[in-house]
């Protein structure tokens, strides 16, 4: 299932992204969802079946807080926040993340 | 790493918070739809809400994703499962409540045994670092814990290995109160004896070296005491510190209390006071261990090891230093242990973490038999149910193969199956564990004897759960995982195929229930025997002639030592005592005796007759007509009377095997024999043999003193009364009269003879009754078991009876096709149950009296019960079948 036109995700990169959505601030799941979305310029697409087990699970392990808020358009909706675990392990992923896209940079460009 | 500690908890507490957490999910869910409708419909899209669904794909499946996160799936799955073997149990309640009662009795029952265990042999004195204490013993020999006061104060100076030396004595103390005297258990205890233990009282001091004089401290006399003591004396009254008592008619003021868990360094006592041990002359008048020296061995020593020594060093520097010690606490050079040289004995340090106690060597025998036979019930138990459950599993075979079809795995399964012995395990447990404590006192109540109480802390500690704990997987474990494994095994289309076949023929031969129910068969068959064995055994001892007749007769213990009377004076008491009571009614007969047969002490010396070498006889000392009140008959001569006195010549009357011993040759009456302080008595009577120390033992030779003769100081003696009436009405009358002849002494408490008997052969009684009982219950469990796998066979064999029937079978042949399937069980459970017990039964031969361990008789009677049984167990079954409307059976198919 899930839509097969738009780009699956590498694995393992979903909590990163997840984290990295958060550092702007407290969101709700679904700007989450948007916010992968529109910043790979449509390329990721983040599943919902997917999207809300890793929020939870990320919750569960102490790196996201979760409140109940009140959404833009005034609906009620559980916002996600980064706490300071969480902050240090999207610091960590990130400079993890860029030294390996390197390396596979590098070892793609050999000719 | 404290994330994963922190996800696994939080996820664990999610199944409490499941209601909450759906919820949540759900409104999230809403609100994502919601929006992303919100956004498809801003693109002008007109079917907005089916799009944003179409996205979402299965809202179950993700749904079941996030839960996942948020509780474990394995946890899930259990309680699941639970739900479902609960279920499966209320479906069948004949098997759910015999499954219930026996797990509950064969874990009760262990645990209760195990608990006895703990607390006389596992459980540590309730003391700070009990593993740093020791006990110190003498080497070789049976009694070598009791030690004498010098060799005590030899070892008190070893301070190069121990911090602590400490002594104590066990000591019934007379207390005065305001309804006469009362006796408390008591210990006497040296000055470091609390300081050893590192105990700190709950109110007021403990005892301390400067208590531990002669005479007392610098505030007189002091004592402490239990808090039970405090307790039920007190009220638990703070002000009770300094408050007087007199104790042994000396004035004691209470120093303070001990705390609440401690019941004294010797376990399976309970002693209420504490006294110092040097005021042991002041408090034992007109004995002095004390002062007795080398001679009186009374004292139990125990250490505390010095700070970085070792319990080896400590051992290997007293086995050293034990010849020092000896020589410079027993200076006469003779002394030593019969048997063995002066040379050969040491000092010994044993661990003294469980403390110290003379109930460990009486009872680890007849403790570790129980637990084993228990141990028995509980697999015989555990492979019953394993037994039931399979055929239980055999009926569900349509279930399971369905459930394996849409797609259950095998590990699942058995997961499924074991959790419903793990539920019956579980309940079985709870239930046996909450009656365990009650089971525990009752055997120690029935265990314990009116003149030889003991007490200890049965209460469930740690080890007690652990032990109940693995009983309880032990039984799930053996009696899931076999049909489990069985019903899950084969292939799925076989099972398929089988389940509703009407032709069950392979699943009928199938070995592995009936060796299960054949091996119960035997271990059944071993505990009957054993079972038989023991009361066997203790009727032959019940037959054993003692050489009296206890019926009717009671004994009063009178406590003379502690009153101001003796010599000539005392003897008047007695006699006194002795002419009022015949007026007592009921009263038939009454006389004296110093030690009253099977009363666990003795007196043992030597005698010869003029010019012989001395020989070794036990001795006693009664007064007049006291073998005529016990009906034991005068062989020749006569009895004492009262004027054998101080002032007569000293007579003496032997039983039948001293008179053989001393005068093997010649008729004894008139003659002379002399005793070890070179007092010579004539002989006047001879008596028949009577049982001295024990039932067991051949008659002792005796030798008898008169009453009014007995030269120990206020020597104390026992009334012997033989009533012709209930001992209701003339007690209270004799306790009368002993108040009104001697006031000064406590009222005497009252036993008879029979109980005293009956209490000689306590563990053995106790034993065979526990023994019958367990056998009972295994002979029942095993009858269930016979039964219930029979009728589960029979049951599913309706079809194949009805046709056998339609054919023209009788009721008989079908009665005999359906018991042929146990016959074979029991008739192989009873071979390998014999040749069990003739391996395993060897082992209780020491527990039994001129019974052979193979008895026949008991080995064929336990055959018998047991045909008896599985005959029982298999015609119910039969007889139904047998009824069978055979029109009906082959329709039901």
């Amino acid at each position: 299932m899930g839509d097969q036109k738009t780009g699956e995700l590498v694995p393992g990169t979903l909590d990163m992204l997840i984290l990295k959505a958060l550092a702007r601030g407290p969101m709700h799941g679904y700007s989450v969802a948007e916010f992968i979305h529109e910043r790979s310029h449509d390329v990721l697409r983040v599943e919902e079946g997917a999207l809300y087990p890793a929020l939870h699970r990320l919750e569960l392990r102490g790196l996201l807080s979760s409140e109940w808020g009140v959404s833009e358009n005034n609906r009620r909706a559980k916002f996600y926040q980064l706490t300071a675990t969480g902050r240090r392990e999207l610091a960590s992923e990130a400079e993890r993340w860029t030294r390996l896209s390197v390396a596979i940079g590098h070892v793609m460009q050999t000719t | 790493m404290w994330q994963d500690v922190r996800e696994r908890i939080l996820r664990f507490m999610g199944i409490f918070r499941r209601k909450r957490i759906e919820s949540e999910m759900s409104e999230e869910l809403a609100f994502h739809l919601a929006m992303r409708q919100e956004k498809y419909a801003k693109q002008g899209e007109d079917d907005a809400l089916d799009h944003a669904r179409r996205d979402l794909g299965s809202v179950q499946k993700w749904k079941e994703a996030t839960r996942d996160v948020q509780r474990p799936r394995w946890l899930e799955d259990f309680l699941r499962d639970i739900k479902l073997a609960a279920r499966m149990l209320r479906k069948s309640p004949a098997f759910t409540t015999v499954a219930l009662l026996t797990l509950a009795l064969a874990i009760g029952a262990n645990t209760a045994i195990f608990s006895l265990m703990n607390g006389l042999l596992l459980r540590p004195l309730p003391v700070p670092h009990p593993d740093r204490l020791v006990n110190i013993r003498l080497q070789p020999g049976q009694f070598g814990y009791a030690l004498c006061h010098p060799l005590f104060q030899s070892l008190e100076k070893r301070t190069e290995v121990f911090s602590d030396v400490f002594a104590f004595a066990y000591h019934t103390f007379q207390v005065r109160g305001p309804d006469g005297i009362a006796r408390v258990n008591g210990t006497l205890v040296s000055g470091q004896y609390f300081h050893g233990l590192q105990l700190s009282a709950q109110l007021g001091r403990l005892l301390n070296p400067s208590d531990d004089h002669p005479g007392g401290g610098s505030n007189g006399p002091v004592i402490v005491i239990s808090d039970r003591f405090w307790r039920t004396q007190y009220g638990s009254d703070p002000q009770v510190i300094g408050r007087k008592i007199i104790i042994d008619n000396v004035a004691f003021s209470i120093a303070g209390v001990t705390p609440s868990t401690f019941s004294g360094a010797e376990v399976g006592t309970r002693p209420d006071i504490f006294a110092p041990l040097s005021l042991e002359p002041l408090l034992d008048a007109p004995y002095d261990s004390i002062k007795s020296g080398w001679r009186a061995w009374w004292l139990q020593v125990g250490a505390r090891l010095r700070e970085g020594v070792s319990q080896q060093q400590a051992g290997a520097y007293l086995q050293t230093s034990s010849q020092q010690i000896l020589d410079a606490s027993i200076p006469n050079r003779e002394w030593g242990i019969p048997g063995h040289k002066r040379s050969e004995l040491f000092l010994k340090v044993e661990p003294g973490m469980t403390g110290f106690s003379y109930l460990r060597l009486r009872f680890v025998k007849p403790l570790s038999a129980l637990m084993a036979l228990v141990g028995i019930v509980l697999l015989i138990a555990c492979l019953n149910l394993a037994t039931l459950n399979l055929g239980r599993s055999a009926a569900r075979a349509r279930e399971i193969a369905a459930r394996c079809a849409l797609g259950a795995s095998r590990g699942r399964l058995i997961r499924q199956l074991l959790t419903e012995s793990l539920l019956l395990a579980i309940m079985g447990t709870l239930l046996g564990f909450a009656l365990s404590p009650l089971a525990s006192s009752a055997l120690m109540a029935f265990l314990n004897t009116e003149q030889d109480p003991w007490y200890f802390d049965v209460a469930p500690d740690l080890r007690v759960l652990a032990f109940t704990a693995a009983a309880a997987i032990f039984a799930t474990v053996l009696t899931g995982i076999a049909p489990a494994l069985r019903s899950t095994g084969r292939d799925l289309e076989a099972r398929i195929r089988e389940a509703s076949a009407s032709l069950r023929a392979a699943e009928r031969r199938s070995l592995l229930p009936r060796v299960l129910l054949g091996l119960e068969v035997s271990l059944a068959l071993v505990l009957v025997a054993g079972a038989g064995l023991l009361g066997y055994s203790l009727v032959r001892l019940h037959e054993i002639p003692p050489g009296f007749d206890a019926r009717g007769v009671i004994l009063f213990p009178l406590e003379m030592d502690k009153q101001s009377r003796d010599g000539d004076p005392l003897a008047a008491t007695y006699r006194q005592t002795s002419q009022e009571l015949a007026q007592a009614p009921g009263v038939v007969e009454t006389s004296f005796v110093m030690i009253p047969p099977l009363s666990n002490a003795s007196i043992y010396a030597g005698f010869n007759a003029p010019g012989q070498p001395p020989k070794e006889a036990y001795m006693n000392s009664v007064g007049p007509a006291y073998f005529r009140t016990m009906r034991t008959p005068l062989v020749a001569g006569r009895e004492f009377q009262w004027s054998d006195n101080s002032a007569s010549e000293q007579v003496t009357i032997l039983n039948e095997a001293a008179a053989h011993l001393l005068f093997p040759a010649a008729n004894a009456i008139g003659q002379q024999i002399v005793d070890e302080d070179k007092h010579t008595y004539r002989v006047i009577g001879v008596v028949g043999d009577t049982k001295y120390t024990s039932l067991r033992n051949v008659a002792e030779p005796t030798v008898y003193q008169a009453l009014a003769q007995n030269v120990r100081p206020r020597q104390s003696y026992v009334v012997v009364a033989r009533l012709n009436g209930p001992a209701v009405r003339s007690v209270p009358a004799v306790r009368a009269i002993i108040h009104r002849v001697a006031p000064d002494i406590p009222l005497p408490a009252a036993m008879s003879l029979v109980t005293r008997i009956d209490e000689s052969l306590a563990t053995e009684r106790v034993m065979a009754t526990l023994a019958l009982f367990f056998a009972g219950v295994a002979l029942l469990i095993t009858g269930i078991g016979l039964y219930g796998a029979l009728a589960y066979a029979t049951a599913r064999r309706t079809g194949e009876i009805g046709i056998r029937m339609a054919l023209g079978a009788r009721a008989p042949d079908i009665v005999g096709v359906v018991c042929r399937e146990n016959v074979g069980i029991a008739l192989g459970g009873c071979t390998a149950g014999v040749a069990m017990s003739l391996v395993v039964l060897r082992s209780i031969g020491s527990f039994l009296y001129s019974t052979s361990p193979r008895n026949p008789m008991v080995l064929f009677s336990a055959v018998l019960a047991l045909v008896v049984v599985a005959a029982i167990a298999s015609y119910l079954p039969a007889a139904r079948a047998a009824r069978v409307d055979p029109i009906s059976a082959i329709r039901h198919e």
